[in-house]
């Protein structure tokens, strides 16, 4: 028997806010979470534009203090998300702990340079020379010996399992969108299988720090000028980075009926497809983000032409916008176009914690009556139309993960009227 | 020994394998040596280490990292040892399966990489220091001067090389559990082609902890043996006087396919992989579960997944690490989900001779247990000596054994309470 999958429970952390309600209420008003932010090095690069929360106090938010001297950013932004999550979901206490799963997307381990910086520092001789004798006498006894846990991708994970006691199975997919959307697929894959009853799924990530802009940089990702343009817009000059968090509580129908859960939306289905074609960072070959939505339509058992609303990955960058663009639009005929929404243009891009929010945001915008920011289309090559604001009813949402590496992913959530 | 809920969905073999150690450099040498119980540990030369508190590891020597590098252009100035270990893994694995590249490029067949974290380049980072203060600038320049190597190599550097290199088009992970994360790529494949999701899969992992930071930051932990001047047999799993881990490397891809096609293409089939269990300890993120509650119910699901009782497994590949607190756990949890039967079974641990090899650890002992089943022998705990009253089973010491039993449970349990087991099962034509 395949047990259908709810979303019960929803918690995020993001430039626009700590909550749900306040992340849908700023992105109805198309508030952007944007600006410059003087992170360490920050002179040093042709901008410093980032959606960083800056209104963030984690020490005030994570009671548990042993945890938290361990926690990276990522970390500290995972474990708020997926406690409010399981606030939101009203779940207390009142699941199998080892039918509890965790599955988490991470991104690159980037915002260590603070920490590696001291080792750095003093593995330098008088001429200037780095010293492996002096790396090993001097400079890693002024290293934080926890180091470590503050590195490893799968710590995120471990935190929150400790925190609610998750015993279940678990995974951790890394580092960009793609591999960080799977998590929240496989999480939906062993509930419909009846391997466990309920997960906490979603992604977290941090690239509002100098390493992070230099290996964007690097990978031409970046946007050269930090204007954060629309994406599509003839602005747009690459990619915002953004940090966060979102998790969702999933459960089969069953465990969420026995409780009486409020289910926000249901996971119909999801698929991923490797581009072999591009040698590229950002999407470059439409068919294989073609052959991602259908397989995932395919999987939730509906026609592309049910779905309403695409959350796109676009983020800014030509190329690669106009690589989704291309290929949305071969897929889904012109007189059944669903409406697209960019969510980084608000955030910046969110990387490995993209596709969890973008998911919470569509499956809150069902419960809904107002507006969500989608986006404008270009209809020809010059043309702009603004799109309607209001989802009017809207019932099937897809969302992409496509940006950046060579995982492209897409998950499809419904609107659950209680059938 | 089956148990009342027999498993469904479609059976899974291993077609093909692949493994780069420090005891050997593809399966012939890495079954002989494990057979003949040889230790990979010696001095570290991949840096300079002699400042360190720890200057041993198990390298992988007889792999020459530069001329892999210069080998093709998509590798080109890559330097991260593990993903040179990865891509020579696969192509152990893919050109022993017989699998043809129309397969590899098929949308149902999947690519699944355990890893475990970027690995930084420290003196690169310090050439940007100036006056002992960092300069970020100068970093920068640096950074982006055409031709750099890159300051940190992305997890998926290998899975994206084996992508374009062979038209991969299916699914592609990237697992990054820690040291269960090779084994849990492993165990994920085998799911996802149980429900019908996949029909071939290219498994396992990758992983080299072998550097200033790696060797720095596992020492500051105090997770590693600083007893240096024993070199090999600093490595003790299970041994009253182990005092901590030595960091290995290396890499281990398995071919995973349906039963039914590999016997359609009549493939050579290793093994079957019947199990796998997935937990968490939940617990604390420095040390086990103090019971082993999370590695027992690890087995224990592993055990259900395959429709058996614990009777029917007659040979543990243990997590072994050689540290004293999980060495003793794991022997309780084993004692706990086999009983009193636990005594008799034979357990090893093959870290004792390739290392901790973190992310590719489980996928190394997988294939490691799979020569069980190839040689008939259990490869042995090397450096077994002093009995420690906590861990009292059988550790099949020093030599290796004949065997020929049906079925291996294989253990790895990652830092941060993260559980994988997997079992696999002997093949037999008829």
């Amino acid at each position: 028997m395949k047990h259908r999958v709810a979303i019960t429970g929803l918690g995020m952390v993001s430039p626009l806010g700590h909550t749900i309600e306040d992340n849908y209420n700023r992105l109805s008003a198309r508030e952007r979470g944007i600006a410059r932010f003087g992170f360490n090095g920050h002179e040093a690069l042709p901008h410093c534009t980032c959606g960083a929360i800056t209104e963030f106090h984690p020490s005030s938010l994570i009671d548990n203090k042993r945890l938290f001297k361990l926690m990276n950013r990522e970390s500290q932004l995972a474990w708020i998300a997926a406690s409010r999550a399981i606030t939101d979901s009203r779940i207390d206490d009142r699941y199998v702990k080892n039918r509890m799963g965790v599955y988490l997307g991470t991104g690159l381990t980037s915002g260590e340079l603070d920490a590696l910086a001291p080792i750095a520092e003093h593995s330098v001789d008088e001429e200037g020379e780095f010293s492996y004798r002096l790396l090993g006498t001097q400079a890693l006894a002024k290293c934080n010996p926890l180091l470590s846990f503050k590195i490893l991708p799968n710590m995120a994970l471990s935190y929150i399992a400790i925190e609610h006691q998750a015993q279940g199975p678990n995974m951790v997919f890394t580092p960009w969108p793609g591999n960080a959307l799977q998590a929240i697929v496989e999480a939906a894959r062993s509930i419909q299988s009846g391997e466990i009853d309920c997960a906490l799924a979603g992604g977290c990530d941090s690239k509002t720090n100098y390493v992070s802009f230099l290996t964007l940089e690097r990978l031409g990702l970046l946007s050269r000028t930090g204007r954060g343009a629309t994406p599509l817009s003839p602005l747009a000059d690459g990619l915002i980075p953004g940090e966060g968090a979102a998790c969702l509580f999933l459960e089969s129908f069953e465990h969420a009926a026995q409780r009486n859960a409020r289910i926000y939306s249901e996971i119909l289905g999801g698929a991923s497809a490797s581009d072999c074609h591009s040698e590229k960072q950002f999407p470059s070959y439409a068919p294989v983000l073609e052959a991602a939505m259908r397989s995932a339509c395919a999987d939730a058992g509906v026609e592309c032409s049910q779905i309403d609303c695409i959350c796109t990955s676009m983020n800014s960058h030509p190329q690669g916008d106009a690589t989704e663009l291309h290929a949305i639009r071969s897929v889904f005929e012109d007189d059944r176009m669903p409406a697209l929404a960019a969510l980084s243009e608000y955030t910046g891009d969110l990387m490995a914690a993209a596709p969890a929010y973008q998911t919470a945001m569509c499956a809150y915008a069902f419960t809904q009556k107002s507006h969500f920011p989608f986006l404008s289309v270009p209809r020809g090559a010059d043309a702009h139309e603004r799109s309607d604001d209001t989802h009017n009813g809207m019932r099937t949402a897809l969302i992409n993960a496509f940006s950046i590496g060579t995982t492209k992913a897409s998950l499809v959530i419904g609107h659950f009227d209680g059938e | 020994m089956e148990n009342n809920s027999a498993p469904e969905g479609r059976r899974v073999v291993v077609t093909g394998l692949g493994v780069v150690s420090s005891i050997g450099v593809g399966k012939k040498t890495f079954y002989d040596a494990l057979a003949a119980g040889e230790s990979g540990i010696h001095e570290i030369t991949a840096f300079d280490a002699s400042s360190f508190p720890v200057k041993i590891a198990a390298e992988v020597r007889h792999f020459d990292i530069n001329r892999s590098a210069e080998d093709s252009e998509d590798v080109r100035g890559i330097f991260d040892r593990k993903v040179h270990f990865g891509l020579a893994a696969f192509d152990e694995a893919y050109a022993s399966s017989g699998v043809s590249s129309d397969a590899l490029s098929d949308a149902r067949t999947a690519l699944n990489l355990g890893v475990s974290l970027e690995s930084f380049s420290i003196d690169q980072i310090a050439s940007s220091v100036r006056d002992h203060r960092m300069d970020f600038a100068r970093l920068y320049a640096e950074a982006m001067r055409a031709g750099a190597s890159p300051m940190q190599t992305p997890l998926d550097t290998t899975n994206r090389i084996l992508v374009r290199r062979y038209g991969i088009t299916g699914m592609n992970f990237v697992n990054s559990s820690a040291c269960a994360a090779s084994a849990q790529a492993i165990g994920h494949s085998f799911r996802m082609m149980r429900r019908g999701e996949i029909d071939l899969a290219f498994c396992g992992g990758m992983d080299s902890m072998i550097n200033p930071l790696g060797v720095g930051g596992f020492s500051l932990l105090g997770a590693l043996s600083t007893s240096n001047d024993l070199l090999g047999v600093a490595m003790r799993p299970f041994d009253a006087r182990r005092n901590g881990t030595v960091l290995g490397e290396g890499a281990a891809v398995l071919v995973l396919e349906t039963l039914e096609r590999a016997l359609a293409r009549n493939a050579y089939i290793h093994a079957e992989v019947i199990g796998f269990g997935s937990s968490c300890d939940a617990y604390k993120p420095t040390d086990p579960d103090p019971e082993g509650l999370g590695a027992v119910q690890a087995m224990n699901s592993a055990l259900h997944s395959a429709g058996l009782t614990s009777d029917a497994i007659e040979y543990i590949n243990a997590h072994g690490t050689s540290t004293p607190k999980n060495d003793e756990i794991e022997t309780k949890a084993i004692k706990t989900v086999f009983g009193s039967r636990a005594a008799r079974i034979p357990v090893s641990s093959t870290k004792s001779m390739i290392g901790h090899c973190i992310a590719a650890s489980g996928a190394i002992e997988c294939v490691a247990s799979i020569s069980a089943f190839e040689r008939n022998v259990i490869p042995p705990t090397i450096n077994y000596v002093h009995k420690d009253h906590y861990c009292d089973l059988d550790y099949v010491p020093n030599t290796a054994r004949v065997w020929t039993g049906d079925r291996i449970l294989t253990n790895s349990f990652g830092f941060g309470g993260q559980n994988a087991s997997l079992i696999l099962q002997r093949w037999r034509s008829h």
